[in-house]
């Protein structure tokens, strides 16, 4: 959970925060602040159910709703420490010994559908600034160096949900996506949560929707969020990846005055990976999630020689009120209705 | 001063409609003709952020490794200015030296 997430949750708890996480223990000890636990931990488990998720979508036979829903919510959980655990994250020493293996930490069942959340450690690579005061003649390396960096494997405890929604047919697969996590390591955490699916025997999970169809729609719709990131080829040759850094709502890409002009002058472009972000209130929450939809190319494998996406990355959710958000409008403009037959 | 200041206003009138969103030192610096008007940029610049009807407003980025410039929010940099302490917004753990990774910019105020 980013610091910026965790910090509206806190506040919308009623907690006060300082600067950043040590920051903001230390304020809570020494002012002796009251704590809802219990509101947090319903925070906690929502957010890991729905923030930072590379989501890909199967459709399902309505007939199959029923066994699957059952399957899930009857699920055996692990015995193992990431179950005892839950929703808080294991200890560091356990961590250390973490394996890729998924294990069922628990099952959710809320108004929106039922899940089963799996806890897996992964390894990532970090890099970090070493302060030269840790060296042993400090000045020495200040003379030499204007920063140092160190790069160490870090192991991090993700949650995966397999989500069955009440109200849409298909199921969810939600792969956790921190930062520093390669897109091959996603895809193949994706492959073997289907494969455990498959194994149930009830439904075959084949080939995720496909979401490209979503992204020249989310740029037509000026009315939709902002576009803060796209990437497109032009008639002319161009590879072009445009970005605007998120500091205000309404700085959108689409508008843009070099992009405009841009587009102008070209025949045509073609997008193939776009992010869109939505700012929205509610019960005095500030929300801000986007979706990444990317495909490598202009080009592919699917119908028209267009490209396909396969999943979609939900980015900076804190829970279901602003996933949920995010999945409406990409079941729209994906006009997933029509592709779930 | 008071030049220096009417300096910067000028460059700013000629921005074109929609321009301004994000002007850096060195926008104004090449601009700026005369080298006592260069000198006195930073607080020319002040001036015009903090006065009264101030047509400007001081942000700032943090250069991150990963995600490039992750802007900071005006409570987060208002923050930095005062304490000199940012956390980072993804980690939450305090930055190292935060005001040589903070890159500072302009924007011009809407009803400038």
């Amino acid at each position: 959970m980013s610091w910026t997430n965790a910090r509206k949750i806190l506040n919308a708890s009623g907690v006060s925060t300082s600067h950043g996480w040590d920051g903001t223990l230390k304020k809570i000890a020494e002012n002796g602040q009251e704590v809802d636990k219990g509101r947090l931990e319903d925070f906690l488990i929502e957010h890991i159910l729905c923030g930072e998720k590379f989501t890909k979508l199967y459709p399902i036979d309505p007939a199959k709703r029923a066994p699957l829903q059952q399957a899930i919510v009857s699920a055996t959980i692990s015995d193992c420490v990431a179950a005892k655990c839950y929703p808080f994250l294991i200890g560091e020493t356990d961590l250390l010994q973490g394996t890729g293996e998924f294990q069922i930490a628990n099952v959710e069942s809320n108004e929106d559908g039922v899940g089963l959340v799996l806890s897996s450690v992964f390894w990532v690579k970090k890099r970090e600034e070493i302060s030269f005061e840790d060296f042993d003649k400090p000045e020495e390396m200040r003379s030499r160096y204007d920063e140092v960096i160190g790069v160490v494997r870090e192991p991090i405890q993700l949650f995966h949900v397999v989500w069955l929604p009440h109200h849409r047919d298909f199921l969810e697969i939600r792969v956790d996506h921190p930062r520093g996590m390669a897109e091959a390591d996603v895809h193949g955490m994706h492959s073997a949560l289907k494969g455990i699916i498959n194994d149930w025997g009830i439904s075959a999970l084949e080939k995720p929707i496909n979401l490209f169809p979503a992204v020249r729609p989310f740029y037509d719709d000026g009315s939709e969020g902002t576009v803060t990131q796209m990437t497109f080829q032009t008639t002319t040759g161009g590879i072009k990846d445009e970005k605007l850094p998120r500091r205000r709502l309404d700085a959108d890409q689409r508008t843009e005055a070099y992009h405009v002009a841009g587009k102008e002058a070209v025949d045509a472009i073609a997008i193939y990976r776009i992010t869109v972000e939505w700012g929205f209130s509610e019960d005095n929450v500030t929300y801000t999630p986007s979706i990444t939809l990317a495909a490598s190319g202009p080009a592919g494998n699917g119908e028209n020689g267009l490209p396909t996406i396969s999943g979609a990355l939900i980015n900076n959710c804190m829970r279901a009120t602003d996933y949920e958000f995010v999945i409406d409008r990409l079941g729209k403009k994906a006009q997933l209705d029509l592709q779930c037959g | 001063m008071r030049e220096a200041c009417l300096a910067v206003t000028d460059i700013l009138v000629d921005l074109r409609p929609g321009d301004g969103k994000h002007l850096g030192l060195s926008f104004f610096h090449e601009r700026l003709k005369q080298k006592d008007h260069q000198d006195k940029l930073l607080a020319a610049l002040s001036i015009l952020c903090t006065r009264e009807g101030a047509i400007l407003k001081m942000q700032g980025y943090l250069d991150d490794d990963i995600e490039g410039q992750l802007h900071l929010s005006d409570e987060d940099f208002s923050e930095l200015s005062k304490t000199g302490q940012l956390a980072h917004p993804h980690s939450g753990e305090p930055v190292i030296n935060p005001l040589t990774k903070v890159r500072i910019f302009y924007t011009l105020r809407e009803h400038s």
